[in-house]
């Protein structure tokens, strides 16, 4: 009988000291996942197949990926819950919003018929089980980890809404009129005129200057606008774009490289650089705006990159074209990172 | 040699749907394809080259080359592609063969269904076949669990995703009208679907009122049809069809249920073989009641408008002139539907190739693509070519324009361009078929035109003098204008001679009856004296017709979904009264019911 009730008790704990160890290993300092979310590849024809698209992750800089979920998966984004250790998943999908809460292995649609063509999922980190979908009609709210889904009565409720941050407690949702903020405690939103600009497609924090917007559109609209800074125009650093000063906004307008610029990306310090990616390829700039735009594309063999992402454990910079998958930033240039021939949408990395 | 099994072989399956088909025809009075007629149907799609579920269908129910069709079955579920265009055609074969499968193949299915996600798109037609299936094959396996669906949702959770979906498709289409309304080439993927569905769909209100979808879909289709051709302007036209509208997938099913024929058999056509679905007989009547020349109007909406719109569905007028020989028909202009939109055209009653005349601005542009799909608008022009050869092309035949307006009355078309400089197309095009019988050039200013007995002139208003390109198959009338106006007018040989419209048309003098200026042209042809009031701050633009009887119901009518002689429903009311030949029918989706 002892023997029996040592035996119970021994296997569960075995179990969960195993699954501290994987935990712990999989948390390592300098660990991370790059994930690389694929739209498609170039033959993607709707009504045939969409093979090799979907969710990938690589644990070693892109060196080699693992799929994840569906196969045939139009993806537009991803993200997870940081405390389960990339436990919870979810993928933002032209299906709907996919999850997963065995790392992967297993995933579920959550959302229903009224919910397609999700371009943006993020997770409220300090509350997981709140979950935010944008979708090219609309923005959906999840307050029980996706399982119902309802739309705040709020200005960003509806529309074109391609992107998602979360800052301090606000949902920022880059829409295609313009940015406004969710305040998921109370279930608000807000929308200024400073926040009004055409299609905005990426949003980085540079301190101390604020918080900088990229957009799409004509040629004439490829700057970068710089928003919510008491004087925008106080910095005689910041390369500011020629015309009439905007007086009364908030936010000045700022020289950026003349291209559709897709992403923005803040490496790390000390010597942080301000990257846009777009199509015209990778251009940076440093975040002091000590001196001006440089264009990094060189050897890339596809001017058209939508995605980028930092590595902070080797200082890596990734791009993610549009047809030719991933590239990775080394001294002697541009090197090829895998998923040859993905339109890759999104890049993100987890700390896990 | 032919012996008594191998002839069984072929007799009994065409006796067995002769009986379905006597049985349903007993039970409604209905006509429609003998049982010969499917079971030939059949015969053509089994020997079909290609591998598909119909084939495979076609040759299990008919009992020939079963080794093979077996062997092509495992296939198609070991490597499964083509997402929802694959997901309907095998739940076609499933429901339509299940009686013939073993548990063990019924099980490959459903394991399929666990591994291989399809996507569900992001059109009408995609959702029916999506969600129609799912519907099926959810009601066929109720009680599993999430991990055995390839979208990790329980059985339960899939049949009331999918019942919720098509419920209230039907109810918006029978009270709204459809966005991917009078399509020659996606109606076919309209029809399947809801056949598979009339036939297995197990809750009874549900089915019927899929079966009145069905029906709806059909009469739509049979109140533009003529001789073969879907007429008037399409959300979604093909490449082939639109300039030849008797080779469109739509056609195959027109053959078989409105003309008992099997003059044009796809693939699909397997599954109304064997469907227990007949055609109602008012429905082949109105698609052949073409006796005297009438008006038809319709009410559909766009196909949703993510960016770049103020509404997320607007508004499409539909207007058509039928007649014994041919039917001219428009929709308002602008840009309603992505790539495909035919916006009008006069179809002959002809069953020569390329039996049509239409015009349209050959335009592409990155912000059309990105008004109705979700990736980057640049990205997409970019790329666009690889899955849609002809879009970005400037000598296109298909696709709408933001820049067109379109103004017709009975058998008169007013077309207005107004081009800005920087598209991608800076003219505009007509498409003229070599196979008219006579043209007339520059017959006091206008092209004349015959083909059998339909007349057809056309003539450019203002500075614009159009080039004549020959092409293989037709002559491209161009005109570089950037503001080009013109005005086309049809006649039939019920009216006049040849040379009675020639005369006619000749003595509409410019100086009396034309006048055109940037916002107003003001015609008198042989409809009377139009006047088109033009809103350049996009307004409503008008149209007076000052010889339009009073009482003309349908002249500035927006309120109905169908008005015209066969249909007739309002908007929102959810009922569609089909009249013809002494016979009616009303389906009334309110209520789930037929009236006759």
């Amino acid at each position: 009988m002892i023997s029996n009730m040592a035996q119970r008790s021994f296997l569960p704990r075995l179990v969960t000291v195993l699954l501290m160890i994987a935990a712990i290993t999989s948390c390592d300092a300098g660990a991370e996942t790059l994930y690389a979310v694929v739209l498609g590849n170039p033959k993607f024809v709707v009504g045939s197949s969409t093979l090799h698209s979907g969710l990938f992750a690589s644990r070693d800089g892109g060196r080699s990926w693992t799929h994840m979920g569906p196969e045939n998966l139009k993806a537009y984004s991803m993200d997870g819950v940081d405390a389960s250790g990339g436990g919870t998943l979810y993928i933002a999908a032209g299906n709907g919003v996919h999850k997963s809460t065995d790392s992967g292995r297993s995933w579920k649609i959550v959302t229903d018929w009224r919910i397609t063509e999700v371009l943006d999922v993020k997770v409220d980190q300090r509350n997981p089980g709140r979950v935010f979908a944008a979708t090219a009609y609309g923005f959906w709210v999840s307050t029980d980890g996706g399982a119902s889904w309802d739309r705040p009565i709020a200005p960003p409720a509806e529309g074109y809404i391609y992107r998602l941050a979360y800052r301090d407690r606000q949902v920022i949702i880059l829409g295609d009129s313009g940015v406004s903020r969710f305040e998921p405690e109370i279930g608000v939103g807000t929308f200024s005129s400073e926040d009004r600009m055409p299609a905005p497609r990426a949003l980085v924090e540079i301190p101390p200057f604020g918080t900088i917007v990229s957009t799409v559109g004509s040629p004439t609209l490829n700057r970068l606008a710089y928003l919510r800074s008491p004087d925008p125009y106080a910095s005689g650093s910041l390369p500011r774009a020629p015309g009439p000063r905007e007086r009364g906004l908030a936010r000045a307008l700022l020289q950026a490289p003349t291209m559709n610029i897709y992403d923005l990306l803040l490496s790390g310090s000390p010597d942080s650089m301000l990257y846009a990616a777009g199509d015209a390829g990778v251009h940076a700039i440093p975040a002091s705006f000590a001196s001006s735009w440089k264009d990094l594309t060189g050897s890339l063999p596809n001017r058209m990159v939508h995605a980028l992402a930092w590595l902070p454990s080797s200082g890596t910079l990734m791009a993610g074209t549009f047809g030719d998958g991933v590239f990775r930033r080394e001294r002697s240039g541009w090197v090829a990172a895998g998923l040859d021939g993905g339109q890759i949408w999104r890049l993100v990395v987890k700390p896990w | 040699m032919v012996t008594i099994p191998s002839l069984l072989r072929w007799l009994l399956p065409a006796l067995l749907l002769a009986w379905g088909a006597h049985d349903l025809s007993a039970q409604n009075g209905e006509q429609g394809p003998s049982a010969d007629q499917r079971a030939t149907a059949l015969r053509r799609v089994a020997a079909m080259p290609t591998r598909t579920f119909q084939g495979i269908a076609a040759k299990l129910r008919l009992g020939v080359d079963t080794a093979l069709a077996w062997r092509q079955l495992d296939t198609m579920l070991a490597r499964p592609t083509g997402d929802m265009f694959w997901l309907y055609p095998a739940a076609g074969m499933y429901f339509y063969c299940r009686d013939l499968m073993t548990d063990a193949w019924r099980d490959r299915f459903r394991q399929t269904l666990r591994l291989y996600t399809p996507y569900r798109g992001d059109t009408e037609n995609h959702f029916l076949m999506y969600y129609g299936s799912l519907l099926l094959f959810s009601q066929e396996w109720p009680g599993l669990p999430g991990e055995a669906w390839f979208n990790g949702k329980s059985s339960r959770e899939n049949y009331a995703e999918a019942k919720e979906y098509l419920e209230q498709w039907i109810d918006t289409s029978a009270r709204q009208g459809i966005t991917e309304w009078d399509s020659p080439r996606y109606l076919y993927y309209y029809v399947t679907p809801l056949l598979t569905l009339s036939d297995f769909t197990a809750d009874t209100l549900l089915r019927r009122r899929l079966e009145m979808t069905l029906e709806m879909q059909l009469a739509d289709y049979a109140a533009e049809y003529l001789d073969g051709s879907y007429c008037g302007a399409h959300a979604r036209d093909g490449d082939n069809s639109v300039i030849d509208p008797r080779n469109s997938e739509a056609n195959s099913y027109a053959q078989f249920y409105f003309e008992d024929s099997l003059g044009f058999v796809l693939h699909d056509l397997a599954f109304a073989a064997m469907s227990r679905f007949s055609c109602p007989e008012i429905i082949r009547c109105i698609a052949h009641d073409r006796g005297k020349m009438f008006e038809h109007l319709e009410m559909k909406r766009s196909r949703a408008k993510m960016r770049y719109a103020p509404e997320l569905h607007t508004a499409v007028r539909k207007y058509d002139y039928m007649t014994p020989d041919y039917c001219m028909g428009s929709m308002d202009g602008g840009l309603q539907q992505p790539i495909q939109q035919h916006s009008w055209g006069v179809t002959f009653a002809s069953r020569r190739p390329n039996n049509t005349i239409f015009g349209l601005h050959p335009q592409s542009s990155a912000e059309e693509l990105g008004t109705f799909f979700p990736e980057e608008p640049e990205l997409m022009a970019a790329t666009i070519t690889q899955s849609k050869a002809s879009y970005a092309s400037d000598t296109k035949w298909v696709g709408g324009s933001p820049y067109e307006r379109l103004f017709q009355y009975r058998s008169t078309l007013i077309a207005v361009y107004d081009i800005p400089e920087k598209t991608s197309a800076p003219h505009v095009d007509l498409f003229l078929p070599k196979t008219l019988d006579t043209i007339i050039r520059d017959a006091g200013g206008w092209t004349i035109c015959r083909m059998e007995g339909a007349f057809v002139g056309i003539r450019f208003l203002g500075r614009a003098t159009p080039e004549w390109i020959e092409e293989e198959r037709n002559w491209r009338l161009r005109s570089n204008d950037l503001h080009t106006r013109y005005i086309v007018e049809c006649g039939s040989a019920r009216e006049m001679t040849f040379e009675e419209f020639v005369a006619a048309l000749t003595a509409i003098r410019p100086a009396d009856h034309i006048q055109s200026t940037e916002d107003e042209i003001h015609y008198i042809g042989r409809n009377g004296d139009m006047q088109v009031r033009l809103n350049a701050a996009g307004g409503e633009n008008a149209m007076i017709v000052r010889d339009a009887p009073a009482n003309d119901p349908i002249q500035g009518s927006r309120g109905n979904l169908f008005l015209g002689p066969h249909l007739k429903s309002r908007i929102g009311s959810g009922v569609l009264e089909m009249r013809c030949g002494g016979m009616t029918r009303t389906l009334d989706f309110v209520h789930g019911t037929i009236r006759e």
